[in-house]
């Protein structure tokens, strides 16, 4: 029994060092990848001769790489705030009020994500240009809540929708509204799959790059994607790898900071709504 | 304390009629349990007194004001669900203080109230826990200690007991019940228990598929149910009810009805086999099947040893016959 036992998690074990082989190998040789300079870049070994920090200084020397930062962080966090604010009173009203429409709105909502980026850009792009927001943070704000919003609203309707009723009502006895309901007693119930949408939402605003390249025009309102897509080498005929996994790296940074950082509320989130506790 | 007055009260959902033409005079002070059947409508009618539905028909009185169009926050009643609904990112002074936070009471008065009525449900050591860290019975004590911090006219409490053990349900009901006395409140209470509904009821209000049966005080409701459905409702076994050709005088009865307890075995009278036979310990009940074919329950130990299959005899006293006529009403 005991050695079936051992067996079966050291084959669990195994399986796991694979998928995590799987899932980490691409990040680890792009991390490595980037202390490489010149042709080092092209050996095929798992460990730099000579590493350096070369790629790092050039990537954010030759082009306003920590503005890109910088406008990314401004979108992203942008994006998440205004998705979750507005995300949170629109699943109070789908989740708790009953009214003419609603499945209806609710339906529609979710449409509105299924539409591919490309069918939506003239239009959005004549919005823009409409509004004047071209070459504008806001321009990107605005569009990436296309799709922000409709999962958050989604995603935290189900979450409103679970609350248990009682509580609502002990609240509406004790005298609050509407808005403290909302913000004193179901935002911190909420605050898991907040954690875990607004997460989400990040992820999205801060990798998207169809739009970031449409409505974007100069290097010092680009967000990352975009800069590091146009990263140019010396000649034409020469893709600066080294500088690009340098980019990449330090992009990539953030969001697995954040996720370690919101980790365990991040479980509860994607776990919470499933099992009644 | 105030008084709570419903005129013509009717609830519809879409187009099922929930409660019907329910007039209801509660005094100040008083201590009115609504017990009924699942379904009865004994929330949604506690719950159109709190203010959390409105009656599609009639009119709430509070005191001397009409509150039908009143937020439940203005009508100076408090509520204790059955599930507590504790707020469960709070701690237990949090969760006290929130309606008094909300009405913008001082910090000094705020604490005091908080540890006053801390003190008469004895949690003040549980003060900073989660609720998640109380037993049920603790929650239900926090839940009512909110209740009462806000100095109600009027206490409503749904189905409080539902979720404890036998034992402390007990000791609770007691406890509920000594809280009416020192409080001198007005409180509606709502159970499926009659049992608890008897104990702790002034007045006892029967609800059977949304309008009320009788209104009473338990003895009274107990010793002259005025329908056949009363009755049946209150007492444990149920109330026996025969043809009316079993007693000498039934008075132009439908049916006749005979509580367990005022039935005993004889030398003569109805005969019939015994079918069960329950040992409770304090009692023992006996299920006899009469030889016009009814099945009744005795409440009767003079038996040494009673066997299944026994033939034996069973009486009772004309005092005790309750008759009924063709519609249930009580002659
Ligand atoms: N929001 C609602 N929508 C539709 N029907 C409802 C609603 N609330 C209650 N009902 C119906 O009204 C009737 C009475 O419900 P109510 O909750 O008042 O019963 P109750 O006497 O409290 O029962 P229980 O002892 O099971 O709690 C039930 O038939 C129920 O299905
Ligand atoms: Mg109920």
């Amino acid at each position: 029994m005991k050695g079936k036992a051992a067996l079966k998690t050291g084959g669990l074990v195994a399986l796991w060092i694979v998928v995590a082989l799987f899932l980490l190998f691409p990040f680890y040789y792009a991390v490595v990848s980037s202390f490489r300079e010149g042709s080092a870049i092209f050996e095929a070994s798992l460990w730099p001769a000579n590493p350096t920090f070369a790629n790092y200084e050039a990537v954010m020397t030759d082009q306003p790489f920590a503005t890109n930062i910088l406008n990314s962080l401004i979108v992203a966090v942008s994006v998440v705030a205004l998705s979750l604010g507005l995300a949170t009173f629109a699943s109070y009203a789908f989740g708790r009020a009953k009214f003419k429409g609603r499945r209806l709105l609710l339906y529609t909502i979710l449409g509105v994500s299924m539409f591919p980026q490309v069918a939506v850009l003239s239009g959005l792009f004549e919005i823009v240009r409409l509004f004047g927001l071209y070459n504008n943070l806001l321009s990107l704000v605005f569009s990436y809540m296309i799709f922000t919003l409709p999962f958050t609203v989604w995603v935290l309707t189900s979450f409103m929708r679970d609350l248990p009723v009682e509580i609502e009502e002990a609240a509406i006895m004790d005298g609050a509204s509407s808005w403290t309901i909302v913000t004193k007693v179901f935002l911190p119930l909420l605050a898991p799959a907040l954690v875990t949408t607004g997460l989400l939402a990040f992820i999205a605003a801060w990798n998207e790059f169809l739009f970031a390249l449409s409505f974007t025009l100069t290097n010092e309102q680009r967000t990352v994607p975009v800069a590091i897509a146009l990263i140019t080498g010396a000649s034409q005929y020469e893709l600066p790898w080294g500088n690009i996994m340098a980019a990449s790296v330090i992009v990539t940074v953030p969001l697995i900071v954040l996720v370690l950082f919101f980790q365990k509320k991040l479980v509860a989130g994607l776990t919470a709504g499933a099992v009644k506790g | 304390m105030s008084s709570v007055r419903l005129e013509g009260i009717a609830k519809r959902f879409g187009s099922t009629e929930v409660i019907r033409g329910v007039d209801l005079d509660i005094q100040s002070g008083e201590f009115v349990v609504f017990v009924g059947a699942s379904g009865s409508g004994k929330s949604t009618l506690l719950r159109m007194i709190a203010g959390l539905e409105q009656p599609s028909e009639g009119r709430v009185f509070i005191g001397d004001s009409d509150v039908t169009d009143a937020p439940p926050s203005e009508r100076g009643v408090s509520m204790v669900f059955q599930s507590y609904a504790l707020y469960p990112h709070m701690t237990v002074r949090e969760n006290i203080a929130f309606g008094l936070k909300l009405k913008k009471t001082g910090k000094a008065a705020m604490e005091e109230a908080v540890t006053r009525v801390a003190t008469m449900l004895e949690i003040e050591a549980l003060l900073d826990r989660k609720p998640g860290q109380l037993s049920g019975g603790q929650r239900q004590r926090v839940a009512i200690a909110r209740a009462i911090v806000r100095e109600p006219d009027v206490f409503l409490f749904d189905e409080p007991l539902s979720n404890l053990d036998a034992a402390l349900r007990t000791r609770t009901r007691i406890e509920i019940k000594d809280l009416h006395r020192k409080l001198a409140a007005t409180m509606i209470y709502v159970t499926h228990d009659q049992v608890e509904a008897m104990s702790l009821a002034d007045r006892m209000v029967i609800l059977n598929g949304g309008h009320i049966e009788q209104v009473g005080p338990p003895v009274v409701l107990y010793h002259e149910p005025a329908t056949k459905y009363v009755a049946a409702f209150l007492g444990s076994p149920t109330m026996n009810f025969l043809p009316p050709s079993v007693v000498g005088d039934a008075g132009g009865a439908d049916s006749v009805g005979i509580r367990p307890e005022d039935m005993r075995v004889a030398d003569s009278g109805l005969s019939g086999t015994i079918e069960e036979v329950e040992e409770l310990g304090e009692t023992r009940i006996l299920h006899v099947k009469l030889e016009g074919g009814e099945t009744i329950a005795v409440r009767d130990r003079s038996l040494d040893d009673p066997k299944i299959g026994q033939v034996v005899s069973v009486t009772f006293d004309d005092t005790a016959i309750h008759r009924f006529d063709a519609k249930g009403a009580r002659i």
